[in-house]
């Protein structure tokens, strides 16, 4: 006897108003499994789902919303002003870094502003006494320059140097803060 | 769940409430985050329920409900409006309840506190009794294989037809309809044959 393929099977038990399949009449195997089919069907189509508190729903909400405050990435945080002063701060880091990797390497730098020498000479070890440019000496040191250069292209000297020297105190303050922004994180 | 209407347009300065959830993902999109907690209210019942269903308790649906809107805020950028924005929270609710089962220790309810005025009410015992069934029945269907599972909660509970439950779950229609049919015996072989 050939029984019912798993589509009849299937449409007769999701849907009892149909007429009874004359297999059914006649083959108890295939009349068993309709029949176990239909009675589980109904025991899940009856089964709600509780209602939760009132409460829970704002509660569900506003444990969503301080998970999405806390973790925001920060570009939805921040705005267009930060950008403003991001991106052309980030470009004068970019030349600052190669111009001191330059001229690390080839000549002496002209003594930077507020940054104080020793009285041991030439090959003294410039005494850091300005917070922001201890900053900008460190992360320098740390940089794989010649990668640096390599990848943004080796700028003219004189707009190393411009980038260099040329950012005013507020600028300096504003890059180092940013600076010890991103080495914290 | 609910679904949208013609999408809008996100004005920056808009009642959040009379956007649909397309324009509310495009506000969202555009920085107003508040936007997102509009769209959490509209879709925060119809999202736990479904979790409900796999899970069978309330900690794990909330957690799940808790995650599928994380994971919704986290990709909306890559939402294309292919679908609604109530198809694409279920088909992440789905897919996280999914991970979540096979590692989860299944703690359905199914314990019911039996009221000491079940004895003097007839009501009240039929409740009980009602209750303490389809808890067994939810503890059952925490049980059944994860695929099996979802194919259940997905045609019996979202009433989808079987080529959508297909597309959501990554399988072929034949696969679903097995899965729905090893499902119900299997479901038949838990609850031990009887029915009240």
């Amino acid at each position: 006897m050939k029984h019912l393929d798993l589509d009849e099977r299937l449409v007769l038990i999701e849907r009892e108003e149909q007429p009874a399949h004359p297999h059914l009449a006649v083959c108890t195997r295939c009349r068993a499994e309709v029949e176990a089919g239909r009675a589980a069907l109904a025991d899940a189509a009856a089964v709600t789902v509780p209602e939760p508190s009132p409460l829970f729903w704002d509660s569900l909400s506003r444990r969503v919303s301080e998970r999405l405050v806390s973790g925001t990435p920060r570009r939805t945080a921040v705005g267009w002003p930060f950008w403003r002063v991001l991106v052309p701060l980030s470009i004068a880091v970019g030349a600052l870094l190669i111009a001191v990797g330059v001229d690390q390497r080839g000549r002496e730098l002209p003594p930077a502003p507020a940054v104080g020498l020793t009285d041991d000479g030439a090959d003294a070890v410039p005494a850091i006494v300005d917070d922001e440019w201890a900053v900008l000496v460190h992360l320098a040191g740390e940089f794989d320059l010649d990668a640096l250069a390599d990848s943004v292209g080796r700028p003219g000297e004189s707009a190393a140097e411009s980038a260099v020297w040329e950012l005013s105190a507020r600028e300096r303050v504003e890059l180092a803060a940013l600076l010890r922004l991103e080495v914290q994180q | 769940m609910d679904d949208e209407g013609m999408p809008g347009a996100a004005e920056p300065e808009a009642d959040l409430t009379a956007l649909d959830d397309r324009a509310l993902v495009r506000a969202c999109l555009a920085g107003r985050r508040e936007a997102f907690d509009e769209l959490v209210v509209r879709h925060r019942r119809a999202v736990y329920r479904l979790c409900y269903r796999f899970v069978g308790n309330h900690e794990d649906a909330a957690d799940l409900a808790q995650e599928t809107f994380l994971r919704a805020y986290r990709a909306l950028g890559s939402f294309k409006g292919d679908s609604a924005v109530g198809t694409w929270l279920h088909r992440i609710a789905v897919n996280l309840s999914l991970n979540s089962v096979a590692g989860r220790a299944r703690r359905a309810e199914a314990n019911v506190e039996r009221a000491e005025l079940v004895a003097s009410d007839p009501d009240a015992m039929s409740r009980v009794l009602s209750e303490e069934r389809a808890a067994q029945v939810r503890a059952a269907i925490t049980k059944l294989p994860p695929k099996q599972r979802a194919t259940l909660v997905l045609r019996v509970y979202q009433e989808m037809p079987h080529q959508e439950i297909a597309e959501l779950l990554g399988s072929s229609v034949g696969a679903v309809k097995a899965n729905f049919f090893h499902a119900l015996a299997n479901l038949k072989r838990l609850l031990g044959g009887d029915r009240r």
